[in-house]
């Protein structure tokens, strides 16, 4: 059976407006309008245990509330949820005690202890044994090399090592699903790195289904077997990263080192598109189909010194899918 | 001081306030509450008797009426925890980082948010003396009411200063509240907004003379019920000397503290 | 080559592959497990908030005396009021000045109680709730409330009640009351009852947060409430002002009720009155507190 079960699911949220002006203002105190907010619509979604899933979609795309309906944080306006086999809303014991969540932006530990004293709190709250509490507080501590922190007051700590601390208060436990919301917002390259590294091994080696919502596609790139690309509360694209990128990455980005500068009457072919031209340097973006076409037709027309051919950068190619709109095609 | 700025400031400050209908509601029921619960007590006290240190239940009653208008005056109570958050957190930047007075744009918000909740009070006021049918609340001559209010107007400087103190403390020490709440604790009760100070025996009273929280609440009322009015001169000059003392520490603290600053929140 | 492959063979057996259902946590008390199981669970998760409690009050010298000394000034001030009162008049509505006095120490006794025990968890649940921080309450598997209101606990305020015993032994003597257990036992029910009714207060007040974005304005009367209370005994209050304290914001129940038993001025009516107005502000919180959740759910971040 499916670890995580979504079916249209939909949740729409109440905010209030007020005009803006002093007017406004008093109008407010008498009289409040309230907006309709489409989080989510129609959502369907089914994860097995032990896959590893990465949510995209630019701000307010509804990943974020797609997380809180599987803690049970917030109840859907209309559809079915089942996760662990448990309505998530219901806040049972049983089912909390089996899945964890870390956001980026809220840190459970305790801001002026050392994260050892939230470690102890959750054993109680877990009901961890303390055989299985010390084993796996080794295991991490040995994973992450950080003993020696353990003891530092978290306010202390870099963001980095807050956020291996913040992961290994949601693993004590030993979850079978970990929810993570940006779990590496604002950190550098290295730390995410190793952010990574451990989510791969606990994924792998543990079988925890793990399902991350990252702003970064790197993390996505890097981990996930599965993306799935929300944008305006629907699901736009479920399945892998590649396939994703083969359907969207129709151009290339060809860049061009000239020996002898090019005149005016360089001719390319239709459908390249110059996105710089200086006397010694072009840079051409091409569909994949007409990159033969167009290196031939280089080749006839000038001296080079130098060729590169790339991928279009991902984070152009997410962007433009989320600016495809509504066209779905999962 | 660049006035049009500083207004502008405090208008922004009063439609934040506005944000929040069910506090602005449940604010203006704050002064019926306190006088209806102080006239019970003091119904009861007055059981048998016409008069207690010089007040009748009548007067009784309107110098609650009178304490508890002016008690809503002074906002910077609550100003207090806002300030100090931002210092803690760092956020205190946002003010340096503009071109005013980081004191001056407290004292503005201080401002307008008693010019937000005085007509609300003045409202409340005039609705409890006819409830009551109180009489009293008619102060019999014009320069009782100017010193009144001048003694009133400066003891709300003189409050905002020593807030604006304690929210800069938060520099120094961090975590205020303690002191903060403490200090609200034994002002109100020196301030008279429990009792009138004329309940107290003789030698205390004398002593509290020198101290401004004698004229934040208690000397403005009794100069409007008519009483100690021989005292309005002088007290005009000494909560005026401490208003000044405040502002001029008020001023200096907040250059000097920031130096304590570690650049929290980095 | 080989070397890689047992390397990793070794970690992975470091590493452990677990049998998927937790099973091996036979120490929680799942649904249906005897409440004396749930119960020891609860007493051992208090036990380790109150560690990570004093904990961090240690961190902070400074503060760990803050309410010891924010209260220890109110009851001061009270004190002062209270003495002032009576520089002035010689009885309150036919109560004593002992009598009095015995009331004021039940009042300290509750106040410091909840202060000691709640209050500085319940505060906390606006902020927690406009930040969002309360998300990180409901994914623990335990109950949020619990977790929320106990998580607090503030050691230096059980001083608090120190003086409060004081007042209420020296009334005792004063009025030349026998004590016997029956006595005790009764008073210290409706101790344990009006903390009760001071937490639905309490946290209904609180409460209000998951509605209206500031709510300065009830801490606000929430304080006059108490002030006001805490000075004067109920039997002061008449007519519609009665009802609201006694029933609608019954604050002024606090110490009355239990002066009155002690003083054997408690009547049989006021007695179930009092069960019955704490056992409907009891199932009303619980009921706004579960509505809040539901409203929490519904406005996003």
């Amino acid at each position: 059976m499916s670890i995580i079960q979504v079916t249209n699911l939909s949740k729409i949220y109440q905010r209030p407006v007020k005009e803006p002006g002093f007017k406004g203002s008093l109008k407010a105190l008498v009289k409040r309008s309230v907006l309709q907010k489409k989080a989510l619509t129609d959502f369907n979604l089914r994860v097995e245990e032990g896959e590893l899933v990465g949510l995209i979609g630019p701000n307010g795309a509804g990943k974020t509330t797609l997380v809180k309906l599987l803690c049970g944080i917030i109840q859907p306006t209309s559809g079915s949820l089942d996760v662990l086999g448990f309505k998530p809303g219901e806040l049972k014991d049983a089912f909390r005690r089996q899945y964890a969540v870390v956001m980026g932006q809220k840190s459970q530990l305790w801001w002026d202890l050392p994260a050892l004293d939230t470690f102890r709190l959750n054993k109680e709250i877990y009901g961890i044994p303390e055989e299985k509490f010390k084993k796996n507080l080794h295991e991490y501590v040995d994973l992450f090399g950080i003993s020696e922190l353990l003891q530092v007051p978290v306010r202390n700590l870099s963001l980095g090592e807050r956020m291996k601390m913040e992961l290994m208060a949601a693993l004590l436990h030993d979850p079978r699903l970990i929810f993570l919301d940006e779990p590496t917002i604002g950190l550098d390259a290295i730390a995410q790195k190793q952010i990574r590294l451990f989510l791969k091994e606990i994924n792998t080696r543990r079988q925890v289904t793990i399902l991350m919502t990252s702003h970064y596609m790197d993390d996505i790139r890097h981990l996930c077997n599965r993306t799935i690309v929300i944008n305006e509360g629907e699901k736009m694209y479920d399945g892998s990263l590649e396939n994703l990128l083969t359907r969207f990455q129709g151009q290339r980005d060809v860049q061009v080192i000239l020996s002898e500068p090019v005149g005016l009457g360089l001719n390319l072919p239709d459908g390249v598109t110059c996105r710089e031209r200086q006397p010694y340097r072009l840079h051409l973006q091409v569909p994949r189909s007409q990159v033969k076409e167009l290196l031939s037709s280089l080749l006839l027309q000038c001296e080079m010194d130098d060729i590169r051919i790339e991928d279009e950068e991902i984070g152009n190619v997410i962007e433009r899918i989320y600016r495809s709109g509504r066209e779905v095609f999962a | 001081m660049n006035l049009p700025k500083y207004a502008a400031i405090g208008a922004i400050g009063m439609r934040a306030r506005m944000a929040y209908r069910f506090d602005v509601w449940l604010g203006a029921t704050m002064p019926f509450i306190r006088v209806l619960l102080a006239y019970m007590l003091w119904k009861a006290l007055f059981a048998g008797k016409e008069t207690i240190a010089g007040f009748t239940l009548e007067t009784m009653t309107a110098y609650y009426i009178l304490t508890a208008f002016l008690a809503r005056l002074d906002q910077t109570n609550g100003m207090v925890w806002e300030y100090a958050e931002d210092i803690r957190e760092g956020r205190f930047a946002k003010y340096l980082a503009k071109p005013v007075n980081p004191f001056g744009h407290f004292l503005a918000t201080a401002a307008a948010r008693t010019l937000y909740v005085i007509g609300i009070a003045l409202g409340s006021v005039i609705l409890l003396a006819f409830l009551f049918r109180n009489s009293r609340l008619l102060p019999a001559n014009l320069s009782d009411i100017l010193y009144a209010a001048a003694i009133a107007f400066l003891g709300l400087v003189f409050m905002a200063s020593l807030n604006w103190l304690t929210a800069v403390l938060a520099w120094k020490f961090k975590d205020i509240t303690g002191f903060h709440m403490i200090k609200g604790n034994i002002v109100e009760f020196l301030a008279g907004t429990f009792l009138p100070l004329a309940l107290l025996p003789d030698g205390v009273l004398h002593l509290m003379r020198w101290f401004p929280f004698y004229y934040i609440q208690y000397l403005p009322a009794s100069l409007m019920l008519g009483m100690n009015r021989e005292e309005a001169f002088s007290g005009l000059i000494t909560i005026g000397l401490w208003t000044i003392g405040a502002l001029l520490l008020g001023e200096w603290a907040w250059r000097i503290l920031r130096r304590q600053d570690e650049g929290a929140g980095a | 080559m080989s070397m890689d492959s047992n390397q990793s063979r070794n970690e992975s057996e470091h590493f452990h592959r677990l049998p998927n259902p937790p099973s091996s946590f036979d120490a929680l008390p799942e649904s249906g497990s005897s409440p004396a199981a749930v119960l020891l669970h609860h007493l051992r998760l208090l036990g380790a908030m109150l560690k990570i409690r004093l904990g961090r009050q240690m961190m902070y010298r400074a503060s760990f005396w803050t309410a010891f000394f924010v209260d220890g000034t109110l009851f001061l001030v009270q004190l002062a009021i209270f003495s002032t009162l009576f520089l002035n008049v010689e009885s309150v509505n036919g109560w004593s000045q002992e009598q009095m006095v015995f009331f004021v120490g039940t009042f300290s006794l509750v106040d410091g109680l909840e202060m000691c025990f709640y209050f500085f968890g319940l505060i906390s649940l606006p902020e927690k709730i406009r930040d969002g921080k309360l998300d990180l309450y409901l994914t623990k598997p335990v109950n949020p409330l619990f977790f929320l209101s106990f998580e607090s606990i503030d050691v230096g305020s059980a001083l608090l009640t120190l003086p409060g015993i004081v007042m209420v032994v020296w009334a005792t003597m004063k009025m030349g009351i026998s004590v016997t257990p029956l006595l005790v036992i009764g008073y210290l029910f409706l101790l344990v009852l009006m903390l009760l009714l001071l937490y639905d207060l309490v946290l209904l007040m609180r409460c209000a947060a998951f509605w209206f974005t500031r709510t300065d304005a009830l801490g606000e009367l929430e304080g006059e409430l108490m002030g006001f209370t805490f000075r004067v005994p109920g039997v002061v209050f008449q007519g519609a002002m009665k009802t609201i304290l006694y029933v609608l914001l019954p604050y002024a129940l606090l110490a009355t009720i239990p002066t009155q038993f002690f003083t054997g001025i408690l009547n049989g009516r006021e007695w179930l009155s009092t069960l019955a107005v704490t056992l409907a502000f009891t199932l009303l919180a619980r009921f706004v507190w579960k509505q809040g959740l539901k409203r929490y759910g519904s406005t996003g971040s």
